[in-house]
């Protein structure tokens, strides 16, 4: 990859993590969710991660998974390129 | 190396869909929970498998047609990524299943849909393997290729829409896009679905390339 893409995509990168592109909302479910207010017995709201999110451990986890991508993607690259060389090489023959 | 934008635009909407999945709102459901995020993972890794397929049915067919052998590389590692996407899929269903309906697989028009299909590509490679002269090969290798992607067609798309079926959209369930899947979703789950795709590409006219050089020699 040359030096552009690795700087564009580096700066991809925190550009979504740090503006509110990827800001998780507190959404109150009751606002969006028509299902529970039209059953009156239901009073108990569905479990969601938000204590993840309120410790900021959730990024934990997106870096994670990111960084692992990343890794795959970088092999796969790396592939591309030796690919490209032995084609360039065949073809000189 | 050779034209790169897409395949870095795969790469970017791929992460994207890693990143805004996981801190994205979603809608609270029961039984669901936050599990609703599998949606930007699952369901795009299957819909990445039957545009490879099709690519492989293309090119099958393309191949009956000219005889160029460079069709029939195409069409064999469009449906090996294929089926490693499937692989994935099933996978990643499973263990969806489990913590949703309680078990790693039930015995559902979609689930067994799948792993039939699963099955009928892995006898296409069988079937590959077992002729040894290369046009021949090829052209029969084509023609069960046509039948395996109608009954990919019939097997998960067809029959449990037909039947009773837990999984949704099928067997009478409203899909997800019905009732919980909103605009703020789908603005992960569109992307993530094109990104699979590229990167599905990408590796099968990588392993294609690789294939072509491994002919010469």
């Amino acid at each position: 990859m040359n030096q552009w893409n690795k700087y564009l995509l580096f700066f991809w990168m925190t550009f979504a993590v740090f503006t509110g592109f990827a800001t998780p909302e507190q959404v109150s479910p009751e606002t969006r969710d028509t299902t529970t207010q039209i059953n009156p017995v239901q009073i108990a709201k569905p479990e969601m991660a938000d204590a993840l999110r309120e410790s900021g451990k959730i990024y934990v986890v997106v870096i994670v998974l990111s960084l692992i991508f990343t890794g795959i993607i970088v092999y796969l690259w790396m592939i591309d390129r030796k690919v490209s060389r032995l084609e360039d090489k065949s073809k000189g023959k | 190396m050779r034209n790169y934008w897409w395949k870095i635009l795969g790469i970017l909407l791929v992460l994207y869909s890693i990143i805004q999945g996981l801190l994205g709102p979603v809608p609270a459901r029961f039984i669901l929970n936050e599990t609703i995020r599998n949606l930007y993972f699952h369901v795009p890794m299957w819909f990445a498998m039957i545009f490879i397929l099709f690519i492989s049915l293309a090119y099958s067919i393309k191949y009956l047609y000219k005889s160029n052998p460079d069709h029939d590389i195409f069409a064999l590692q469009a449906a090996h990524v294929g089926i490693m996407l499937g692989i994935l899929g099933v996978v990643t269903g499973s263990l969806w299943a489990k913590y949703t309906w309680g078990s790693w697989w039930t015995f559902d028009a979609k689930l067994n849909g799948a792993a039939m299909t699963m099955l009928i590509y892995m006898a296409y490679f069988i079937l590959r393997n077992s002729i040894d002269e290369e046009q021949k090969r090829a052209r029969i290798s084509a023609v069960y290729s046509i039948f395996a992607y109608v009954m990919m067609i019939v097997f998960i798309g067809v029959l449990p829409r037909m039947v009773d079926s837990l999984h949704p959209g099928n067997g009478g369930n409203p899909g997800f896009g019905q009732y919980d899947l909103d605009n703020r979703m789908r603005l992960v789950f569109y992307p993530a679905i094109v990104g699979w795709i590229l990167i599905a590409l990408w590796i099968m006219t990588l392993k294609v390339r690789i294939a072509r050089i491994e002919e010469k020699n």
